[in-house]
């Protein structure tokens, strides 16, 4: 093959192996994350114990939103790790249980035999899950004081990304004044 | 010094692959277009409702035509590339739910469409319009046969300069 032949080839695989490689680097099934750095869907749903909780109502604070099911494997593994953080950040953050798609007395039955230190809210219909653009379980949403998402994680939370998103959120701003 | 003879039938060897490769690519080009084609008359676009009120009286029948016509363009999140219309996944009937209840609402087809892309993304479009980045998808495969029988001829006119 002569120079200018293999420039001519380079010419065209190089762009398609670049497309190709761009592609292979993301997994098809993988539902985008659209929410980020916009403002949550509202909601107002009851939760297990009978108390209705508005998202409204948790203005102030960084909310974690963790849909799940009992169904889930890889859920009841993050459900631990989501009652630990809960406990350790006690009222500095809200944790959120959204029930997707499961029984609710499955899921009060679950819950007796295990920590549960947050409210657990029942979803009829997916209509929240669908409003938040769930694509399975577990997706966890994690939001700002002021009611932004920050952060969606698709699949199980690791503690790490869990502590560092709250970290950054309760780490105060540094006042104008401070700013040389 | 290859001798004149041999020469002669390369070149004729090479004249014969140039042909039977340019008739290839024609196929080729025939062929996508036709998959374009019928990829687009499988896929008829949703009724406009020109009245939004409309679609709040329209009878039940009608309303669930709409409703599967929409949803059929919905891929479900929880499939294997199945649209909602179709899939029986708990997922996939509480987003025709969605969908039937927004209608019903008197929002129509583009503002469900949007409702939907902006929670799942483009993704959720089982034929993506074609604008954007979506539109190379659709512009790649002719461009590249073009782009390759331009190239081909192009080097098919330097070869006969050299042979010359």
């Amino acid at each position: 093959m002569n120079w200018r032949n293999a420039c001519f080839a380079a010419l065209f695989a190089i762009p398609l192996l670049v497309l190709l490689a761009s592609g292979f680097g993301h997994d098809p099934h993988a539902v985008p994350s659209m929410l980020e750095n916009k403002p949550a869907p509202a909601f107002a749903l009851k939760a297990l114990n009978g108390d209705t909780v508005a998202l409204a109502s948790l203005r102030g604070r960084p909310v974690v939103l963790n849909f799940w099911a009992t169904w889930c494997y890889p859920c009841q593994a993050e459900h631990e790790l989501l009652q630990r953080a809960a406990r350790e950040f006690g009222d500095k953050v809200h944790f959120i249980g959204i029930i997707y798609q499961d029984d609710s007395e499955r899921m009060r039955a679950h819950l007796q035999a295990r920590a549960n230190n947050y409210p657990q809210l029942e979803d009829p219909a997916s209509v929240t899950a669908i409003d938040y653009g769930v694509g399975g379980v577990p997706e966890t949403f994690i939001l700002d004081a002021a009611g932004q998402v920050v952060h969606k994680q698709s699949g199980v939370l690791t503690a790490d990304i869990l502590y560092r998103t709250l970290d950054a959120l309760l780490r105060p701003h540094p006042s104008p004044q401070a700013a040389p | 010094m290859r001798p004149r003879s041999q020469s002669g039938m390369f070149a004729a060897n090479r004249r014969l692959n140039v042909s039977a490769w340019r008739r290839y690519k024609a196929s080729a080009l025939i062929l996508w277009c036709c998959i374009a084609a019928t990829a687009r008359a499988g896929t008829p676009d949703p009724p406009v409702v020109a009245n939004p009120e409309a679609a709040v009286r329209r009878p039940s029948a009608d309303a669930d035509a709409a409703a599967l016509a929409l949803g059929s363009k919905l891929r479900c999140p929880v499939c294997q590339g199945m649209p909602i219309a179709e899939s029986p996944a708990t997922m996939a009937v509480d987003m025709m739910q969605r969908v039937r209840q927004m209608q019903a609402a008197g929002r129509n087809d583009a503002e469900i469409i949007e409702y939907f892309t902006a929670r799942y993304g483009q993704w959720v479009l089982l034929d993506p319009p074609r604008t954007g980045f979506a539109l190379w998808v659709w512009a790649l495969p002719p461009l590249l046969l073009l782009a390759t029988q331009a190239t081909d001829d192009l080097l098919a006119a330097v070869r006969q300069e050299v042979d010359q």
